[in-house]
């Protein structure tokens, strides 16, 4: 039985890394970043929140947007998921509904770049279950 | 859900929510042809009575919906694949949860994207290990987020490029012992 030794090959991608990346600190002034909460409870998941979180997570990153993508969980909007909570430095929040990865493009391309506003947005007056009781 | 490694993203939330600093992902194919996932953490860990509503599909902690569906479709799915689900709490020490799958079973779920659900979880809580093993009868293979950090030298694993090697790793690894593309390899299952 081959055992992995998955340490040195840690070392050989830090060495590799350290060549060019130099890692960034995020999260000190994050109210001047903008900030993507994914929702990622069980809902989100099964309708492809990962592929949405990976693609907003590696896309902001390479379209040199200062942005912190964060996970959350349910917020109730169960039957548009997977949903995404946007918030432009200065801004309201925005809820955007079933962002699939062509949507994920759109809202980057237009309101986190442009802030033009696009379909999908999940007005602020719909009522969870929570906010009924 | 389409996979089992979204199961085990999606069950791993339930460890982070309950206060886990370690949690291990184990994916085992047995010498018998079982695969066994199992998930063990050190959270807060749950009474015998909330553990039996863990399988109620109207059961949840959440207070956004009224619906729980993590554990109940896991279960369907082991269930569906001539498996099962156990789970085990403590209060204070923390949770075990396996499920069961026959693997050549020809309704199991595929295997899946594990590696990117590893990453997902280590890079989103630096505060927490994370681990993955991973073992068949043609070797064994394990990862841990905290470990990874330590020997990259890094505060945390969100970074795009790190990522992408780290996911790559991972992948060739679990090829090399029999879960190639997201799949059992049918060589294993047949020997």
């Amino acid at each position: 039985m081959e055992k992995i030794r998955s340490l040195a090959d840690l070392k050989k991608i830090r060495d590799e890394n350290n060549k060019g990346v130099e890692l960034r600190k995020k999260g000190e002034d994050a109210d001047k970043l903008v900030q993507v909460k994914v929702a990622m409870a069980t809902c989100g998941i099964a309708s492809g929140a990962k592929e949405t979180m990976e693609f907003l997570a590696d896309s902001l990153e390479k379209r040199g947007v200062e942005a912190v993508v964060t996970q959350t969980g349910c917020m109730g909007y169960c039957y548009a998921e997977p949903t995404i909570e946007v918030t432009l430095p200065g801004r309201d929040p925005i809820v955007f509904g079933n962002v699939n990865v062509k949507k994920a493009d759109e809202i980057i391309e237009k309101y986190i770049k442009g802030g033009e506003l696009v379909d999908g947005i999940i007005p602020v007056n719909y009522e969870t279950i929570d906010s009924k009781e | 859900m389409k996979e089992i490694a979204l199961h085990m993203l999606d069950i791993a939330e339930n460890s982070l929510d309950a206060g886990a600093t370690k949690v291990e992902l184990l994916l085992e194919l047995t010498t018998g042809g079982m695969l066994e996932f199992s998930i063990l953490d050190n959270g807060k860990g749950m009474d015998d009575e909330t553990l039996k509503m863990t399988s109620d599909p109207f059961f949840t902690s959440r207070t956004t919906r009224r619906v729980g569906m993590g554990i109940p479709l896991l279960r369907q799915h082991a269930e569906l694949a001539g498996g099962g689900l156990k789970t085990r709490s403590e209060k204070g020490k923390g949770t075990e949860l396996k499920a069961v799958f026959v693997a050549g079973h020809p309704d199991i779920q595929p295997l899946g994207d594990i590696e990117g659900c590893w990453m997902m979880l280590a890079a989103m809580h630096n505060d927490v290990n994370i681990e993955l093993r991973c073992s068949t009868p043609k070797g064994d293979f394990e990862i841990s987020s905290e470990l990874a950090r330590q020997e990259l030298e890094v505060e945390h694993l969100n970074e795009s490029a790190l990522r992408t090697e780290l996911k790559r790793l991972i992948r060739n690894n679990l090829a090399a012992i029999g879960f190639t593309d997201g799949k059992i390899d049918k060589t294993i299952l047949n020997s």
